[in-house]
């Protein structure tokens, strides 16, 4: 008895918190060999707010975003972005090379549902992708049934991650 | 004549429950259509602030903390639950504990224990900052027109765009931003309480009678039940009415 109430302790509180998948700051390092460079931000300006809004949906809030710019693999930036899935924020890192998609990586899940994004079954789906020119993904991403809205944030991300890789390397 | 008789007491009977039931359908038809078009009334953004709904809800008054500004005499940052404002503003920041605010040059620097939020003169937010530092950080200041923060164990400084934190062995001196007594005019234009709540979400307790005890909770299924009948009786009156005419 005792054990199950454990156990349905630890669900409970697993449902119930943050969970940190990895440090954005250890992610930044593994996509650059251990050696990040120094970060550079992206001012944004009426123009790419209101490309960010149309990916989004919504008005983004903030002035600038930060990025990591490296030699690797051509030129490859790294980004740390967040999107609210229902209520609460998932973090996910974004490495995008050569205008496709090289890593995408759930680093932080907040909310109680739609966890299974994390696993690499869904998110190696992105790999490789790139951004079309009516904004949208080159490919299909297979969503997960329970956590549609997840998926959709994740979704959303990876094509401000390519949107803003291009307006910085213009 | 029996058959006459019987459609009668059914539209008598129709009738009735149609003028008992009309308040309940009406009450659940106006408030389905505003859920319906909450989002377009913006009501999914919208905290909910009137007393009365606070009350409903059972909302106590929140905690307060204000903290200085470091480098602006003037301002003063402010906590209520997960809200927080500058001198009676709020901010579009929505973050757990604050400890501490600063003001370098034109950017305004509000941190809580593990992150860092930039936002302009204007109170504009630029950025959002998740900090990876050595510890949580437990006070921000300025020391020679540099940012500083202080987490557990260590002292950060932060460049000149604040984008890279280094830690420090000593800082120097530093202003660091203290907790202090909010000034009565401000205090005044506050709220009492807060909550998270939005007033969709009042909609959507008010269509699913979630909050006004056991006689808000039977309202849908009376209306449901009502509205099965008078289908139902309706399409008895019409095939006794059918069935006399042939």
């Amino acid at each position: 008895m005792r054990v199950l109430f454990v156990l349905m302790l630890l669900a409970w509180s697993s449902l119930s918190h943050a969970d940190i998948y990895l440090e954005s700051q250890v992610f930044v390092q593994q996509q650059f060999s251990g050696h990040p460079p120094q970060p550079q931000v992206i001012w944004l300006n009426g123009e790419l707010k209101a490309k960010l809004a149309g990916v989004l949906q919504h008005k983004y809030t903030g002035l600038r975003i930060r990025y990591w710019q490296g030699e690797e693999n051509g030129l490859q930036t790294v980004w740390v972005l967040n999107e609210i899935g229902k209520e609460k924020n998932i973090t996910v890192g974004i490495t995008v090379a050569q205008d496709s998609i090289k890593t995408l990586q759930v680093l932080a899940f907040r909310e109680s549902r739609g966890w299974e994004v994390k696993h690499g079954f869904f998110t190696r789906q992105f790999v490789s992708m790139f951004l079309k020119k009516d904004m949208q993904l080159s490919g299909h991403i297979d969503g997960i049934t329970g956590a549609t809205m997840s998926v959709r944030a994740v979704k959303k991300l990876a094509k401000v991650a390519l949107l803003l890789h291009s307006e910085v390397q213009q | 004549m029996k058959r006459f008789l019987h459609r009668a007491a059914i539209i008598r009977v129709h009738r009735s429950i149609a003028l008992f039931s009309m308040l309940l359908i009406m009450f659940t038809a106006i408030t389905g259509f505003l859920l319906q078009h909450a989002k377009d009334f913006g009501w999914h953004q919208q905290y909910i602030t009137q007393d009365w709904m606070l009350d409903v809800y059972g909302v106590k008054s929140a905690s307060k903390m204000t903290w200085s500004v470091s480098g602006d005499s003037k301002r003063y940052a402010t906590q209520l639950e997960q809200r927080w404002y500058i001198n009676a503003v709020q901010l579009p920041v929505h973050d757990k504990q604050l400890v501490g605010a600063a003001n370098i040059g034109s950017l305004l620097i509000l941190a809580s224990q593990h992150q860092l939020h930039l936002l302009t003169a204007e109170l504009e937010l630029v950025e959002s900052m998740d900090m990876s530092l050595n510890g949580t950080i437990r006070g921000v200041g300025i020391a020679g027109g540099v940012l500083i923060l202080k987490t557990d164990t260590s002292w950060y400084q932060a460049d000149e765009s604040l984008l890279m934190f280094t830690q420090v062995a000593s800082p120097g001196v530093v202003q660091l931003s203290s907790q202090i007594a909010l000034p009565k005019m401000y205090d005044q234009a506050l709220p009492e309480r807060v909550t998270d709540l939005h007033y969709m979400r009042f909609m959507q307790d008010l269509h699913g009678g979630r909050l006004f005890g056991l006689p808000h909770w039977v309202i849908p299924d009376l209306t449901a039940l009502a509205l099965l009948f008078l289908c139902v009786s309706g399409l008895m009156m019409k095939w006794k009415r059918s069935r006399l005419s042939v």
